[in-house]
């Protein structure tokens, strides 16, 4: 547990109560389903940017992780990778996405394909935004500020995440999100000029990491390093990308909008990777004594004054928040919009549709909660989360929105049983067959995305091709 | 550039875009309280 002064405690308890506050009275705002679900289509620019900045980035410990282990590669596959997808997804998907006007990612698949697509859709779309690996991450850092038991860390979190999302909606998310905007980028910024002060600049860390930590590879495979390029794939089936893509003013701010998060997601992971680096060098020179998954709250403990402390651990919390609450109102959504309105009960009412989404954010956050008490590792669950989601969501969603021949919705609904099938069988083959070190052994060496990937687009191409001649 | 240099103005111009976004948010909402009212 950290030894924190009563004023940093204050601003991080002050936080939470200004959360709860927001949570409480935003419902006035909430007239209808589509203030509920999308703020009533009125995002403007910078409330677009500061949502879509803060929700998307909350593997900041996982981050931390990766930096604190292997250095700058965790820019190439953290930052760098991702940016190319993001500006594919501002030129080609975000304006043809706002002026669908819609409200997720299966409503797409059904556009696109048939109800049955929207249903396994809406399944794999819960997968993937399911916050477990992000509750975990919260509980670690409330486990280390307030000294609880993992487990009940975890479980508190849990329930403030239901209370506070329950009640505004996406209305909610979004103003809590911009003021974890603001912390998290002032948190995270403040940090790195101190370090550099106390630290000193390239030699220090050039003393005191492996060689490798100062390289863009940081000793990886080539094929490690493109499984992890490959997981930037998740933006073209991010449910949280699509949904502020449709609650936007018009069609053209989405775009523009994406352009300028770039701007600040380059400038947020420079400083996030080298806090990681500088918290490792640290450690290896005996300063200070981190671990790789909480070294951000090391580092900052060791280097920030009183109240700075307070707001940089308000903010290393908001940011991992604002992706735990859109992402649990995502899952939410995926229950009440995608499979209770327009599967189960298509006559259900605005008002049925707003009670099961509040119990949606129940099964959303009590099945992460389950995850999260089960696995340990942020990173692990990171990537078997985001393996088995690519895999299933990627080429139906992509052909549809790009494939100009005609659609099959058997293809669609084989490709993604086919590509997370085979993505999951491949990594538990991998788990059941560790080697020396403890790293699971895959067929032929390959990473579990590849053959997801190969399989789905091969039975899509395949079933496509036939389906399409037989009706003809 | 020496990386310190490179690391210090990084940080400055988020937290600047930061500032700046914030008086575009801040500019909407008190143009939109005016055409209300």
């Amino acid at each position: 547990m950290l030894e924190l002064h009563p004023v940093d405690y204050s601003i991080v308890i002050g936080y939470f109560v200004v959360l709860t506050i927001i949570g409480y009275f935003v419902k006035k705002k909430v007239h209808s389903l589509d203030d509920y679900f999308l703020a009533g289509r009125r995002l403007t620019l910078p409330i677009f940017v500061a949502t879509l900045v803060s929700s998307w980035y909350g593997g900041l410990l996982g981050v931390g992780e990766l930096s604190f282990n292997y250095g700058l590669v965790n820019w190439l596959t953290q930052g760098f990778f991702w940016y190319i997808v993001y500006l594919f997804f501002a030129f080609f998907l975000a304006n043809r996405i706002r002026k669908t006007n819609l409200y997720t990612i299966p409503d797409q698949l059904e556009r696109f394909y048939d109800k049955k697509s929207r249903f396994l859709g809406a399944i794999f779309n819960f997968i993937m935004v399911t916050p477990a690996a992000y509750i975990l991450s919260l509980g670690l850092i409330f486990n280390i500020i307030f000294g609880m038991e993992l487990w009940i860390s975890i479980l508190l979190v849990t329930i403030f995440i239901i209370f506070y999302t329950i009640r505004g909606g996406f209305i909610g998310d979004i103003y809590t999100d911009l003021i974890q905007f603001v912390l998290m980028m002032i948190g995270v910024a403040m940090i790195i000029p101190l370090a550099v002060n106390t630290y000193g600049g390239f030699d220090f860390l050039a003393a005191n990491l492996p060689k490798t930590h100062l390289t863009l590879t940081g000793g990886w495979t080539t094929q490690m390093i493109l499984v992890w390029g490959f997981l930037a794939f998740w933006t073209l089936a991010d449910p949280g990308f699509y949904q502020r893509c449709y609650a936007t003013k018009d069609a053209k701010m989405p775009k523009k909008g994406i352009l300028i998060a770039i701007l600040f997601w380059f400038l947020f992971d420079i400083c996030t990777t080298f806090t990681g680096m500088y918290a490792a060098a640290a450690t290896n020179a005996g300063l200070i004594s981190a671990e790789a998954t909480t070294s951000y709250i090391t580092i900052a403990h060791s280097l920030l004054p009183t109240a700075f402390l307070g707001l940089f651990l308000t903010g290393l919390i908001a940011t991992v928040m604002s992706t735990i609450d859109s992402f649990t109102f995502l899952g939410a959504m995926n229950i009440s919009h995608d499979l209770y309105r327009n599967i189960f009960n298509p006559k259900a009412t605005d008002k049925q549709v707003m009670k099961m989404t509040q119990v949606g954010i129940i099964i959303t956050a009590g099945f992460a909660l389950v995850l999260a008490l089960f696995f340990d590792s942020i990173v692990q669950m990171w990537y078997t989360i985001g393996t088995i989601g690519i895999s299933a969501l990627i080429v139906p969603i992509l052909a549809g929105f790009f494939y100009k021949g005609k659609k099959s919705s058997l293809a669609s609904i084989f490709s993604m049983i086919g590509g997370s099938v085979t993505s999951l069988s491949w990594m538990i083959y991998g788990y059941l067959n560790l080697d020396a070190w403890g790293w699971p052994q895959y067929p032929f060496q390959l990473e579990p995305l590849y053959p997801g990937l190969f399989i789905s687009l091969l039975v899509f191409s395949l079933i496509t091709m036939i389906d399409t001649t037989r009706r003809r | 550039m020496d990386l310190a240099i490179f690391l210090i103005i990084d940080a400055i111009v988020l937290m600047g875009a930061t500032i700046i976004l914030g008086y575009y948010f801040l500019k909407d909402v008190l143009k939109k309280r005016r055409e209300d009212q």
